[in-house]
């Protein structure tokens, strides 16, 4: 299946992971580009991170012990400097 | 010589695109077919036009609240996904359900199984062109709302679990149970009559034997589940492994093809295991209060919960921290099933496409989970 990820746009897709032998709980994912990118969901392996990233997608991969919500904070703090730029 | 009369073969591949908006698809997804002589060689699905996310719109809201939020992730199944909610506090919090709170949450729980199977049959039918038996099957759902309006006060979001137990609005009086009694009668009555006239069909019976068909195999390396997965021979039904279940006598229901006809007569013969189920609940109800308000908040670790509702597994997962939630994961069935739903379409000739998606059951609403907010004073619709 694919999923389309907006230009300037971030997402968790925490709740796309199906987690048999998935070290993470939840990826962040961030388009920087202008462009919609698709993406393969949903997530079984860790190649998937690689896979990705070669998109030109900034993938954020958050464990259990992990703040989410920090994390996201941070990544979208990123994401709107860059909007304005 | 020339070779003019020599056969050239050109293969012409065609995409014939769906969507996003489409007048055969009820909810918003592009569906990419890949024809070679009108036969779907690849299928690609695309969602995602719709999502904004309630996992984060969940983040650092006060438990109850967020609770009743996750009902909103879905129409269909709205009780599945507040119930396995409130399963992720008690048992962080290590709350006791009142034994009463159990079962009518298991009432409304195979309620919510009927209506959805019964819209997934209407829906079917119409797929197929069976306009008729749409209706039919529309006007026998019918009852089932009218009892989860009975008892919820709403015939979409019921809101009937809350941390500990079911909202008092829940509780069933001998009135509500004389009522959910006819109505199982009534139910029971019409789908058996349904199903009997729909087998005997031989035109729809063509239609749909050997249609989208899913090996074993595939069901497991595609991560398949719920009917969709039982269709195919496999007996996996969560509702074995639920303790609150462990009451209740039922048979898990399983076909053996994986095709469409599998999938539409796993919802037909399910229904009459739902009723089963409703009926042990309505008979042996314990006395009681129906809500336990006797715990304290505090931080838990990472909770997870999984419960088996209409369309399959679901799973729910949290930490609660100073009576706030974080790191919250919601994963509908409809999410593994997808891929499920693109490989049925290959082999299948393009008109059998659109039905070879549907026999899966999809609820894409549920997956992208999306909320339409209105601001009142303005009038301003917000999509979150």
């Amino acid at each position: 299946m694919k999923f389309v990820v907006r230009p300037l746009h971030i997402i968790s897709v925490g709740g796309y992971i199906v987690e048999v032998d998935f070290p993470y709980r939840n990826i962040i994912v961030v388009n920087p580009t202008q462009e919609p990118i698709k993406i393969d969901l949903p997530v079984f392996t860790t190649d998937w991170i690689d896979k990705q990233r070669k998109l030109g997608l900034e993938i954020i991969p958050t464990k259990d012990e992990d703040s989410f919500l920090s994390t996201f904070r941070k990544a979208k703090a990123k994401l709107e400097k860059l909007k304005a730029e | 010589m020339d070779n003019n009369n020599k056969i050239t073969t050109q293969v012409i591949e065609t995409e014939v695109p769906m969507g996003t908006v489409h007048s055969a698809a009820l909810e918003p997804y592009r569906l990419r077919l890949f024809v070679e002589d009108e036969i779907v060689r690849d299928a690609e699905l695309t969602i995602g036009v719709n999502h904004r996310g309630i996992e984060r719109i969940m983040e650092g809201l006060p438990v109850e609240k967020a609770n009743s939020l996750t009902e909103k992730v879905c129409g269909i199944c709205s009780n599945s996904h507040i119930w396995n909610s409130c399963l992720v506090a008690e048992k962080g919090l290590e709350i006791d359900v009142p034994p009463r709170a159990e079962y009518i949450r298991i009432i409304m729980e195979e309620l919510e199984r009927l209506h959805s199977h019964l819209l997934y049959l209407a829906h079917g039918s119409e797929v197929l062109g069976h306009e008729t038996f749409s209706m039919r099957l529309f006007y026998i759902r019918e009852t089932v709302m009218e009892l989860l309006r009975m008892i919820g006060g709403n015939r979409v979001q019921y809101g009937a679990s809350i941390i500990g137990g079911v909202r008092p609005r829940c509780e069933l009086n001998e009135m509500r149970i004389q009522k959910i009694k006819e109505g199982m009668d009534y139910i029971e009555e019409k789908v058996l009559e349904f199903a009997d006239r729909f087998i005997r069909d031989p035109m729809v019976m063509s239609r749909i034997s050997g249609i989208g068909a899913i090996t074993k195999a595939d069901a497991r390396r595609l991560a398949t589940t719920g009917p969709t997965l039982r269709a195919t021979g496999i007996e996996v039904d969560l509702r074995r492994d639920m303790e609150q279940y462990e009451p209740f006598e039922f048979d898990v229901i399983t076909q053996d093809t994986g095709d469409v006809k599998a999938n539409l007569l796993m919802r037909v013969l399910e229904i009459p295991e739902s009723i089963k189920i409703i009926r042990q609940a309505i008979k042996d109800l314990p006395e009681g209060k129906i809500t336990n308000r006797s715990w304290e908040m505090q931080d838990t670790g990472i909770i997870r919960s999984y419960i088996e509702v209409p369309r399959g597994k679901l799973y729910h997962s949290y930490k609660i921290e100073d009576g706030r939630l974080r790191n919250s994961i919601i994963r509908t069935p409809s999410i593994t099933n997808i891929n499920t739903m693109e490989f049925a379409c290959i082999g299948t000739h393009i008109t059998d496409a659109q039905l070879a998606v549907v026999q899966c059951d999809p609820c894409f609403t549920c997956t992208d989970r999306a909320i339409q907010i209105v601001d009142h004073p303005f009038r301003k619709n917000r999509i979150i």
